[in-house]
């Protein structure tokens, strides 16, 4: 009997080991997958512009299907070619690379590209050759309010996670083919009831060289919430979603919607520099029409599981508090979120989520008093980096740059201003707030840690977030396995 | 005239039985005129038995010859020594004997008495009875069948005078034969070119073609020891075995005695007829023989000469009436038939005294019952579509011939191309495929709807080795077959993982029966034991091929297995002949070719994005709630170990070994990429499925459980147990094999775009390049043949080769493929077309996923490619002026494929019950293609 009790307890303990304690070890590997690394030269760096604000009805106004230009639209262009390149810009004219960086500033009435074209084929593209973003301040009783976005690499796939289809609420898609193929475009509406499946969705055609604006309100008729998902087939295209509000019989507030990084279960969003708040809030209590006049949240939820979301959103100093969200998102459809209690401040958002998610922010701002207005911005979760990148920033307004370390350690950055170097400490999970000069390209050299960044550009006190981009071609090391 | 009798006994080492003879022969009542040994003995102890008898007697003589000599030789040799000096041969007869011989008194007498009674009598025997027992008769006269084969026409039978009648015979054995000296002059004694069993048939037939006869007398017995039958001499007179000797005499009386014609046709087709003996001897489980038959025939056909030198000329029609009858061969094969029976029951009560139950059949039970509802809960994988999906699954070729030119093959056709042997799993998929060979996927769709069913048959099976009760049966065979990570396999599509799961109750309990384990034997025939051992060794096979991952714990149950069966052990370690014949070839390449280790233990499936286990997670599957239901199995049977109950710590070691191999398993990551990985998520490395040793953890508790409630006497607790267990764990799992949903699909067995399968169709060798982007700058890209992306064409030994860890530094055109993805995907205008053109790339292809849509806008840069439009495997591209080779497709044949071939088929033949087994004693006769049924 002993020698069964003993045996017992030797597998009871063996069992309850094993399934309760057993470590994990790597006891083996075989052969691990190294790939092949080529140094390979891109193709020139193309950016293209979407170009000025687009109008929807044509002349008449009325026109469902026809669309016009209205102003002109302000390029900062940041350039550093390197002898043997030259900038092609969108009048056809040149500029010659000399190692020197060039700020320019140029007007643009309808979409355009700036090529950078590399005879060594040698040069390294990004930021640091080649950044352009466009602003507009648009006063038109149609349309109120500061457009601004960067001019993009097209590529053949978009996600944008903002807008509205609702009454008053205008969203235009506007692709542009700068290529020479033809492209056909696939897209995919998600709003807060899920997927759409209107007709037409599928195999729109932009031709070479041409811009295609699309009204969504056609597809997801007074849908509150947008997530688009474009793809394109054939040539490589660029897209921006327009987004504007009428507020009663007027225009308040426009935005060019630039496109968003791809879902992830955490995500910094930097740039939220809450002003007016006070007016903001008299606003919303004065009048129904501006009831969305208020920081917003705006999750989209691929897949088939629902998101629990908590956003974190950091004040920079001790007198700005922030707040904490923490909400559910259901799986395939878009939800808002209010954000409520930002007091004026500079704010930095953590978002983090038990699935992948895509986000961005609605920041607002207005103006209760004299001259009344208000305008609003999507801010999408930036990228990180860790090498040097630029931003152009627009001679026009107050530019300010915000730069955040969501590492666990501080960091230190440095921000060049033409000739003037700055180098600036981030706390850890900390943002800092930097006032750009107008006209002059910023270089902003992370440390040691990945650090996150936003322009905002404040012009007559209507805003637009511009992304930190760092657009280049495929090119340089490449990795590629063959199996 | 009275005869006189000379008699020559043929002497070697056997000092004992040479004294009985001699004095044997001092007793004959019939006076020997004289007496000479011949002997060839080696031996010094026998010289003074020979001194003492030529003292004894001036009549008496010894002739010492050399000990090589054949018994022909001896035998001529010492008669012609005997006969000289007699002037006349007409009185004189010759006595030969053997030196194990013992005459009775008046033996001689009877046989001279035969003699003399009828003048054509040339030869005459008496009866051979047994040294020890003179109750049982060895032999009576010999002959031979209508194919030539010697047959004793009495052979062990107890002498109740039955055979007492009988006279005229074709041949009889020689030893104690008596023969006419005229005679033996006329016949030229024995034939030097003859085998030993042939002589004697020979110089028979040649004796009446004289027109004498052949006779054997009833009433004259010698006691025989025939120490040359048993094996018990030095000297090898039959030049081997007994069995070889028969074989070797009946392929001489073949060649020397049929019509020419005949003859030289047997000669010609020998070797072919050599294959059908052995293919026959594996039908009729008598595989022991085919080693000595195809000697024997090697033997016939390359001294054929000498066997044509023994033609005479002489026809056996005219002694039809002295050949065997068919009737004659039935009842001898009969008797045989039961005598091995008898002796095979009494091993069998030997070595286990258990009681023997009666159990109830699997119908019976209600098995099929269980079936059918294990096949419904399977209703998912109801092949609605050409081939399955998802998951591990990839469609099999859908060409027969296709597969079995993957089947065993030494280069893989994939990738950069690669001189290595293919998955041994291709064996199992090649069989599975045959079964509709017009369709092959059908066939595996129907694995996983029947998958369940069969485990669950095997595993009733199994645990019918350990109990008689038929609730204890089913219930844990329920068990098992629904354990989840069982299900998770099936729900994965892990063909590998689900077969062995199939096939290991089978495995096990057919071990159990070649081992003559358990409570209960159905082998009553040593056919059904070599049935029972072909069959584990092709489950052995089976189970070794689909599971690699545990092999380390089948290796340690093997080794368990030789301790319980040592003394079979010689028999028995045949088992593992299937396996190593197929996986042989694979694992040396393994641990010499890639020089892997740990690559013997790798799973034969596609790299599927996997993550390291924990043993929790192993037992729990994909389900984990109903998962702790399987826990809660493990927890009980833990009280099995308080029992008395014999084997229950045989089991649970079985259990805690897998549990080991487990862990270990999970411990080894293993290369990813290989066929098909550029459609799955990009991984660094892959783990083993876990599946293969929870199955064998799940059988060893399930067989301790019952084994456990088999010993326990209070009925009342042992029904209460398997009333909880069925409602607790069975019922629990098997809505959970309901409700995880499969990531099976049915659907076209076409996984590549159409163009490209019809381009490979019309014969074009025109290989299709894969991109895709795993990150910013990272790609991956797989170079597809012409054959596509099959079940048949993952190879194991590629997956962890050199070349497809990119360490390769031969591999130029995996070099240059690289360089060709670099400059394609950065669109940078370099010219593809060479690079193209030497993998032979006709079309690319880059994959609908997040992050390639960039590439598809690259490639349609370049210039050299022709954008063909979206297909539902992603964006395709031609190859601008892509020349087309005619396809070099696989040889059907290998060395190492013939070899495996023969192996699985011998076993498989073996394997086949025939009707032989069951049904010998009532209808079937001694085949001709068994040379040696017959021992002389």
């Amino acid at each position: 009997m002993i020698w069964r009790i003993v045996r017992t307890l030797f597998v009871v303990v063996v069992l309850a080991g094993a399934l309760l304690m057993s470590p994990n070890l790597i006891l083996g590997s075989a052969r691990q997958i190294t790939a092949f690394e080529h140094t390979v030269s891109a193709k020139d760096l193309t950016i293209t512009c979407a170009g000025p604000a687009v109008l929807a009805g044509g002349k008449s106004g009325t026109s469902v299907s026809s669309f016009k230009r209205t102003g002109t639209s302000l390029l900062s262009e940041s350039y550093a070619g390197t002898s043997g390149t030259t900038l092609l810009k969108p009048k056809g004219t040149k500029v010659i690379g000399y190692s020197n960086r060039q700020d320019i500033s140029e007007r643009l009435k309808t979409a355009g590209s700036l090529t950078v074209l590399d005879s060594t084929g040698k040069v390294a593209q990004g930021s640091e050759l080649l950044t352009v973003n466009q602003v507009q301040l648009v006063k038109n009783k149609k349309i109120r309010g500061l457009l601004g976005a960067p001019c993009l690499r097209p590529r053949s796939e978009f996600w944008f996670v903002g807008g509205s289809a609702a009454v008053g609420r205008e969203a235009l898609l506007v692709l542009t083919n700068p290529s020479q193929v033809d492209a056909t475009v696939d897209l995919e509406i998600y709003t807060e009831s899920g997927i759409s499946h209107s007709a037409g969705l599928t195999g729109i055609s932009v031709a070479a060289g041409k811009t295609e604006v699309l009204p969504l309100a056609a597809f997801v008729f007074r849908a509150d919430s947008l997530a688009v998902h474009v793809l394109s087939h054939g040539g490589s295209i660029t897209a921006l979603i327009q987004q504007k509000a009428i507020r009663g019989l007027g225009a308040s507030g426009a935005d060019y919607i630039a496109p968003t990084i791809d879902s992830s279960t955490g995500a910094v969003l930097p740039g939220i520099l809450v002003r007016g708040s006070s007016d903001s809030a008299a606003l919303r209590k004065e009048d129904d029409k501006y009831s969305d006049v208020q920081q917003l949240l705006r999750v989209f939820v691929p897949g088939d599981k629902d998101a629990q979301i908590v956003l974190q959103v950091l004040g920079t100093d001790a007198k700005t508090f922030g707040t904490v969200l923490s909400v559910t998102a259901p799986a395939g459809k878009v939800s808002d979120f209010r954000i409520k209690g930002l007091a004026d401040g500079d704010y930095v958002g953590y978002l983090k989520s038990d699935v992948s998610v895509f986000s961005s922010i609605r920041l607002v701002r207005s103006k209760a008093s004299s001259g009344r207005f208000t305008d609003f911005s999507w801010i999408n979760p930036a990228e990180s980096f860790i090498t040097p990148r630029v931003v152009a920033i627009p001679t026009a307004g107050t530019s300010k740059l915000s730069i955040v370390n969501s590492s666990d350690v501080s960091t230190k950055v440095s921000v060049q201003f033409g000739s003037q170097i700055i180098k600036r400490n981030i706390a850890a999970g900390a943002e800092i707030v930097i006032l750009s000069p107008a006209g002059q390209s910023v270089v902003i050299t992370p440390s040691d840690k990945p650090i996150y960044a936003n322009l905002l550009v404040d012009v007559t006190g209507r805003i637009a977030v511009l992304p930190v981009l760092d657009e280049k071609n495929i090119g340089g090391k490449v990795q590629v396995s063959v199996y | 005239m009275s005869l006189r009798v000379v008699a020559v006994v043929v002497s070697n080492d056997q000092p004992q039985y040479l004294q009985s003879v001699i004095d044997a022969l001092d007793k004959q009542s019939f006076r020997i005129e004289r007496s000479l040994i011949v002997d060839s003995s080696v031996q010094e102890d026998i010289s003074e038995i020979l001194t003492s008898f030529q003292k004894a007697s001036p009549r008496n003589a010894v002739l010492k010859v050399e000990e090589k000599a054949d018994f022909a030789e001896l035998v001529a040799t010492g008669i012609k020594q005997v006969l000289s000096g007699f002037d006349s041969l007409n009185d004189i007869a010759i006595w030969v004997l053997h030196d194990d011989t013992i005459p009775e008194v008046h033996a001689l007498a009877e046989l001279v008495r035969s003699l003399e009674l009828s003048p054509l009598v040339a030869i005459a025997s008496p009866k051979q009875v047994s040294f020890e027992n003179p109750k049982i008769i060895l032999q009576q006269g010999l002959t031979v069948t209508r194919s030539l084969k010697p047959f004793s026409l009495v052979t062990n039978e107890l002498d109740q005078k039955q055979y007492d009648s009988m006279t005229d015979v074709l041949a009889v054995t020689s030893n104690a034969m008596l023969i006419r000296a005229s005679s033996w002059a006329d016949l030229g004694g024995f034939s030097l070119d003859a085998p030993e069993f042939a002589a004697d048939i020979d110089l028979g037939i040649r004796a009446h073609q004289l027109g004498s006869r052949v006779v054997v007398v009833p009433t004259s017995r010698v006691r025989h020891a025939q120490l040359s039958l048993n094996g018990l001499r030095n000297k090898k007179w039959l030049g081997g075995s007994v069995k070889y000797a028969m074989a070797k005499a009946t392929n001489h009386l073949r060649l020397s005695h049929s019509p020419l014609t005949l003859a030289f046709l047997y000669w010609l087709t020998l070797p072919a007829y050599s294959l059908i003996q052995v293919f026959w001897l594996l039908l009729v489980k008598r595989p022991d023989r085919i080693l000595f038959t195809l000697k024997a025939n090697l033997w016939a056909f390359f001294t054929v000469r000498a066997r044509l030198r023994d033609r005479h000329g002489i026809s056996l029609k005219s002694l039809k009436a002295l050949l065997a009858t068919r009737d004659q061969v039935k009842a001898k094969s009969r008797i045989a038939f039961e005598v091995a029976e008898q002796k095979l029951k009494l091993e069998n009560f030997a070595v286990d005294s258990t009681l023997r139950l009666n159990q109830s059949g699997f119908a019976a039970s209600g098995g099929l019952w269980w079936m059918l509802a294990l096949v419904a809960l399977s209703y998912a994988y109801l092949p609605l579509g050409e081939s399955i999906s998802g998951g591990y699954a990839l469609p099999l070729s859908s060409n027969w011939l296709q597969l079995f030119s993957n089947t065993g093959a030494s280069f893989q056709n994939i990738g950069m191309g690669l001189a290595a042997p293919s998955d041994p799993f291709n064996w199992l998929l090649l069989i599975i495929g045959s079964i509709t060979f017009w369709s092959p996927n059908l066939a595996l769709s129907f694995v996983l709807l029947s998958a369940k069913a069969i485990a669950f048959f095997g595993a009733w099976r199994l645990l019918s080795l350990v109990t008689a009760r038929g609730s204890l049966r089913a219930v844990f065979a329920l068990v098992y077959a629904l354990w989840p990570a069982f299900t998770l396999s099936q729900n994965q599509v892990n063909f590998p993982a689900v077969v062995f799961a199939m096939a290991l109750p089978w495995f096990i309990f057919s071990l159990g029966r070649s081992a003559r384990l358990g409570i209960t034997t159905s082998i009553r025939s040593a056919e059904q034991s070599w049935s029972w051992l072909a069959a584990s060794g092709l489950l052995c096979a089976v189970v070794c091929v689909s599971a690699p991952s545990v092999l380390i714990a089948l290796l340690i149950i093997g080794v368990i297995f030789a301790l319980v069966v040592r003394k079979r052990l010689a028999a028995l370690s045949l088992i593992a002949l299937p396996a190593a014949a197929l996986m042989l070839p694979y694992l040396l390449y393994q641990l010499f070719g890639n020089q892997s280790l740990v690559g013997i233990f790798a799973d034969p499936t596609i790299s599927l994005p996997s993550s390291q286990e924990s043993i929790l997670g192993a037992f729990l599957g994909s389900d984990s709630i109903f998962g702790w239901c399987a826990i809660g199995v493990l927890g009980l049977s833990v009280l099995a170990l308080l029992s008395r109950a014999k084997g229950v710590l045989l089991a649970w070691g079985i259990a805690l070994i897998a549990i080991v191999n487990l862990w270990f398993i999970q411990g080894i990551r293993f290369t990813a990429g290989g066929v098909g990985s550029i459609f799955l998520l990009p991984t660094e490395w892959v783990y083993d499925t876990s599946a293969p040793a929870v199955a064998l953890v799940a059988l060893a508790i399930s067989v301790a459980l019952v084994l456990w409630l088999e010993s326990i006497t209070r009925a009342g607790f042992r029904r209460f147990v398997i009333t909880v267990v069925f409602i607790l764990v069975s019922i629990p799992l098997a809505l959970s094999s309901v409700l995880n949903q499969s990531s099976a699909s049915f659907g076209q067995s076409r996984n590549l775009p159409a163009i490209v399968t019809a381009e490979a169709n019309s014969g074009s060798d025109l290989r299709l390049l894969v991109i895709s982007r795993d990150q910013d700058l990272k790609f991956r890209a797989e170079l597809i043949w012409p054959d596509g992306i099959k079940l048949d064409t993952v190879s194991t030994a590629y997956r962890l080769s050199e070349i497809n860890a990119g360490t390769s530094k031969n591999s130029t055109m995996q070099s240059s493929l690289s360089n060709l993805v670099a400059n394609l995907v950065s669109a940078n205008g370099k010219d593809p077309s060479q690079a193209l053109s030497d993998a032979q790339v006709g079309f690319v292809l880059v994959p609908e996923r997040t992050g390639n849509g960039d590439l598809g806008v690259a490639l349609n840069s370049v210039s050299q490619l022709d954008q063909v439009g979206l297909t539902e495997f992603g964006q395709l591209w031609r190859v601008k002026d892509a020349v087309s080779k005619k396809q070099e497709k696989l040889s059907l044949w290998s060395v190492t494929k013939t070899v495996q071939l023969v192996v699985l088929l011998g076993f498989v033949l073996l394997a086949l019950p025939t009707s032989r087994g069951r049904k010998r004693n009532e209808s079937l006769a001694v085949s001709d293609l068994e040379p040696d049924e017959v021992e002389q």
